[in-house]
């Protein structure tokens, strides 16, 4: 696994990468010189503890907020140089909160991902209703398709919300804790909706809280922590039997676990918070 | 609200024709009768040249007076209610309008300030301006104080909105304070800022149609950013929109329309806040539908208030902006009962 990340590196180009990015939203908010490479086909799970910058680096990757240094360069392309509606078919993204007090449609709103290809006044051709419509079936929505979005529960939001994304046709799709809101049948089913994705050679990253769920499925994990200024950094950048070790739980999360193999992937069990010493 | 595209576009058409048929009623309505026959045959003469069988008090009563009031109260009532719809999408919140963000107060002190320090003797197009760059100097505090991050707090931005409206309403006070030891001054803020339609010429209507016409011809290309920015501006600029320049272009052409239509009728509230309001209810949230039903909506309800008020109320000086309150408020509130009751 390892060795394969490794010589893909070698081989292609990164899809999206972020350069000696600094940033900082307050003094207890600061991200410097993170380097990122994320390639085709990747499936990275970006962990941390709350507030350790993990929706604050899918936000500087997707042009969101603006990096004060460093460059972010999608299909090698530097970002800041492309318009939004450039970025928006290459990238896409699906917000950590939503809220959706109007009565659009799920349909509508798939639709709307198709924005970023029809100008002011196109309407959306035949061949966007049936991109939008693909969406939705696989995202498992077509049974509200005629509904108003404002009527959904959290986890049906959120799959319209995913099944906009999808519509985009994105190389890259980044997703900001996707399954927060989901029951547990939804978590599984929208985690293997992109692993497939990536399997058919799209990039994902998505922030995730459940390092179980994020073992299991991600190739990739990168570990945000604080350094010992308190600047964010990446702790654990590899496959997760490297990034999820003791050593990175206690001092990134404050756990102790026992670090089990099962089948081909590793999972945390016995998970005990460390008593803080003053 | 109505689900199919063909019965928004039906109400959509319905408006229209109200449009056109309280335009027709509101200029053959007046303290003399001009048979409609005699009115049409003015206006035609008008705009075609031909000078036939026209009584002329007539035609001053009515190319003089009648029709700049009316095409006023389109054209206020379009923009107020375009304004408001804007805004409201923008900053995706149901409370905003011109006045409470304080963009009409705004543009109240930048007209009152031009007539107080005599420039607006210079030129008729002084006050719009001064109420534009009144009107722009009070949004753009109100939103800057408002965003940050590119989110924008809404609880902040009506707080906002409500201070700096105070603000602008306390100076306009002072400036006329001050200018009453002035009389000839005193006496114009003081006519100025009662606002309404009388006494409108069509020097006024040159000041609002244009605005409000290239306004509303602008907005029309913003549909679907509006649309997506009534998601949220992550979701908005995650499927292309530019969000701060998109917001920036619709605050200046919002500003410019508020800021006509200000300068010329005064503040009138309300309609900028309920008009939107009942055609989103109406008509679903898609701009697409709703930027032309509040274009006519607005217009119907100004020249409806008129009218109300000039049937009903012929001798009592009436200032318009209390009638579309009036008549606003009680229907907003019974719509959001019924809203409440559909929700549970």
């Amino acid at each position: 696994m390892v060795n394969e990340t490794i010589n893909k590196q070698q081989e292609t180009k990164p899809l999206l990468s972020g350069k000696a990015l600094s940033f900082a939203y307050d003094i207890n908010t600061q991200i410097s010189d993170i380097n990122v490479d994320c390639f085709a086909g990747e499936f990275i799970g970006l962990i941390g503890a709350n507030g350790a910058g993990k929706s604050t680096l899918l936000k500087l990757l997707l042009g969101l907020l603006n990096v004060k240094k460093g460059t972010v360069e999608v299909n090698g392309k530097i970002l800041k140089k492309l318009k939004r509606r450039e970025i928006a078919k290459q990238i896409a993204f699906v917000p950590q909160s939503f809220e959706l007090p109007f009565a659009f449609t799920v349909e509508e709103i798939v639709l709307m991902g198709r924005n970023p290809y029809l100008g002011p006044f196109q309407l959306a051709s035949s061949k966007d209703k049936e991109i939008a419509n693909q969406a939705i079936q696989t995202t498992d929505i077509a049974h509200l398709q005629q509904r108003k979005v404002n009527q959904l529960s959290g986890g049906e939001k959120q799959r319209v919300i995913i099944a906009r994304a999808l519509a985009q046709q994105c190389e890259c799709i980044l997703l900001d804790e996707p399954i927060a809101s989901l029951d547990i049948c939804h978590q599984f089913e929208t985690l293997d909706l992109i692993k497939t994705l990536t399997q058919q050679g799209k990039l994902a990253i998505t922030a995730i809280h459940d390092l179980n769920l994020a073992a299991r499925y991600c190739s990739r994990l990168i570990l945000l922590g604080k350094d010992n200024q308190g600047k964010i950094c990446i702790v654990g950048d590899g496959s997760p039997e490297q990034v999820l070790n003791k050593q990175n739980l206690k001092d990134c999360f404050n756990i102790e676990a026992d670090i089990i193999i099962q089948g081909q992937y590793i999972q945390l069990d016995n998970i005990k918070p460390i008593q803080r010493i003053n | 609200m109505l689900n199919s595209a063909i019965s928004k576009q039906l109400f959509i058409m319905l408006l229209l024709l109200m449009f056109i048929s309280l335009g027709l009623l509101a200029v053959l309505e007046g303290p003399v009768d001009i048979a409609l026959t005699n009115v049409l045959t003015i206006i035609q003469a008008e705009f075609f040249n031909v000078s036939d069988s026209i009584i002329k008090w007539q035609q001053n009563i009515i190319i003089d007076v009648r029709l700049p009031r009316v095409l006023i109260a389109m054209f206020a009532g379009a923009s107020l209610a375009l304004c408001g719809l804007v805004m409201q999408g923008m900053f995706r919140n149901p409370l905003a309008s011109p006045s409470v963000l304080g963009v009409s107060s705004g543009a109240s002190l930048g007209a009152v300030i031009a007539i107080y320090f005599g420039f607006s003797l210079l030129s008729a197009w002084i006050i719009p301006l001064f109420a534009f760059i009144g009107a722009g100097i009070s949004l753009s505090i109100v939103y800057r104080i408002a965003s940050n991050q590119g989110q924008t707090n809404i609880a902040t931005l009506l707080l906002a909105g409500v201070a700096i409206s105070a603000l602008n309403v306390a100076a306009t006070s002072l400036l006329l304070a001050l200018s009453l030891s002035n009389w000839d001054v005193a006496r114009m803020i003081i006519y100025w800022t009662m606002g309404g339609l009388d006494g409108r010429t069509w020097d006024h209507v040159l000041i609002i149609l244009p605005v409000v016409f290239s306004g509303f011809i602008l907005l029309l290309f913003y549909s679907k950013p509006l649309d997506l920015l009534l998601l949220g501006e992550q979701h908005a600029l995650s499927v292309g929109v530019d969000v701060k320049r998109t917001r920036r272009n619709l605050l200046i052409i919002t500003t410019a329309m508020v800021g006509a239509s200000v300068s010329v009728v005064g503040g009138i509230g309300f309609i900028g806040l309920v008009v939107p309001h009942i055609l989103r209810l109406i008509l679903g949230p898609s701009h697409r539908y709703l930027l032309p039903a509040c274009l006519f909506g607005g217009a119907i309800t100004l020249i409806g208030a008129d009218l109300f008020l000039s049937l009903f109320f012929k001798n009592s000086a009436i200032p318009l902006g209390v009638v579309t309150a009036a008549l606003g408020a009680p229907f907003f509130l019974f719509l959001l009962i019924k809203q409440r009751v559909v929700i549970n």
